[in-house]
């Protein structure tokens, strides 16, 4: 009897250390809120018509985004920024300035298309990817320190670049990864890391 | 007029033996000058939790950049940054990156890059390489 009063006696702290660290209910609660965060995000969003960037291919924004657009079409004329003849108006004109670093990018606008920086460094651009549109990076590193473990970094990211008003067609959102390689138990392996970036 | 941007982020302490919550928020300045665009960026930090031991739980940094586009499709982008260390007891960090940005195709993007570290202390590493691959659909 008393070898299971002292086994029970044992067992009683290890779960309540459980419950109090992070490791349990809470960080699955911020992982859910954090995917139904971005799951509503990006289908609030496909709501809107795509209007003002030139899209992939022959086929134009505006074009697309008016034959998908589930919108009455009383609200859509309403706005004349959104009617096809001005889209069509605004497409031919960016199309006209762009330059020709640009038109090997037709997604992006030219701002972004000339500011962005997609290269292995800490420089963050400030600039959104064509909107409506996710982007998958990933990034393979590799350090040696004097002293200490020569650490092999992996870091997996998904951006998702809002459509709609000018405030969402400036906004980034971003899930990340990172993960250190080559040791067995690397402490806050597996951290999701959540951003937001706003032009 | 430059282009002016924030970024927040936060991590969530998902992971491996992890806990309590850190906060980044960058401000960012980029300017186009002459062939390419200046970067400025500055950045303060909120660390918590014991995933590094001895952590210093106010960090910041700044960073300066500059991308040089050679070609439509490729570009040279150097930057310096210095920032505090993530250890209490540790002299702060100074770097030098050197990088490249490749557009392969219009939606496939490849930058390799190298690091080298610019002083001796514990956190500055010597020496750096990687690659970022990103692919927009």
């Amino acid at each position: 009897m008393e070898s299971d009063v002292n086994s029970e006696s044992e067992r009683i702290p290890a779960v309540s250390i459980k419950d109090k660290s992070m490791f349990g209910s809470e960080s699955r609660f911020f992982t859910v809120a954090a995917f139904f965060l971005f799951a509503g995000v990006a289908v609030a969003q496909s709501q809107y018509p795509r209007d003002g960037y030139p899209a992939k291919g022959n086929q134009t924004r505006a074009v697309r985004g008016y034959a998908n657009d589930a919108q009455p079409m009383q609200l859509v004329q309403a706005d004349d920024s959104r009617s096809p003849s001005r889209q069509s108006a605004q497409t031919t004109d960016e199309k006209a300035s762009s330059t020709s670093e640009t038109k090997s990018r037709l997604t992006e606008d030219p701002v972004t298309a000339r500011q962005s920086v997609d290269s292995y460094c800490s420089l963050e651009d400030g600039q959104p990817g064509d909107p409506g549109t996710f982007e998958l990076q990933l990034e393979f590193g590799w350090l040696t320190t004097s002293g200490s473990h020569d650490p092999a970094l992996w870091r997996g990211e998904l951006q998702y670049n809002p459509d709609g008003t000018d405030f969402l067609r400036n906004m980034q959102l971003t899930l990340g990864v990172p993960l250190e390689m080559g040791l067995g138990g690397v402490q806050g392996n597996g951290d999701i890391e959540l951003g937001w970036q706003q032009r | 007029m430059p282009t002016l941007a924030t970024y927040a982020e936060v991590r969530l302490p998902t992971g491996y033996e992890s806990s309590g919550l850190d906060g980044t928020l960058t401000g960012i300045v980029a300017k186009d000058i002459g062939p390419g665009t200046m970067y400025l960026n500055g950045f303060v930090t909120t660390a918590n939790g014991n995933n590094v031991e001895d952590v210093r739980h106010f960090q910041w940094g700044f960073r300066t950049g500059y991308k040089w586009r050679l070609r439509d499709d490729f570009a040279l982008i150097g930057d310096y940054f210095h920032q505090s260390s993530e250890e209490d007891s540790h002299a702060n960090v100074n770097a030098l990156e050197l990088s490249s940005e490749w557009h392969v195709a219009e939606h496939l993007t490849i930058g390799p890059g190298i690091l080298i570290g610019l002083d001796d202390n514990e956190e500055t590493p010597n020496f750096g390489a990687g690659i970022r691959i990103m692919y927009s659909f």
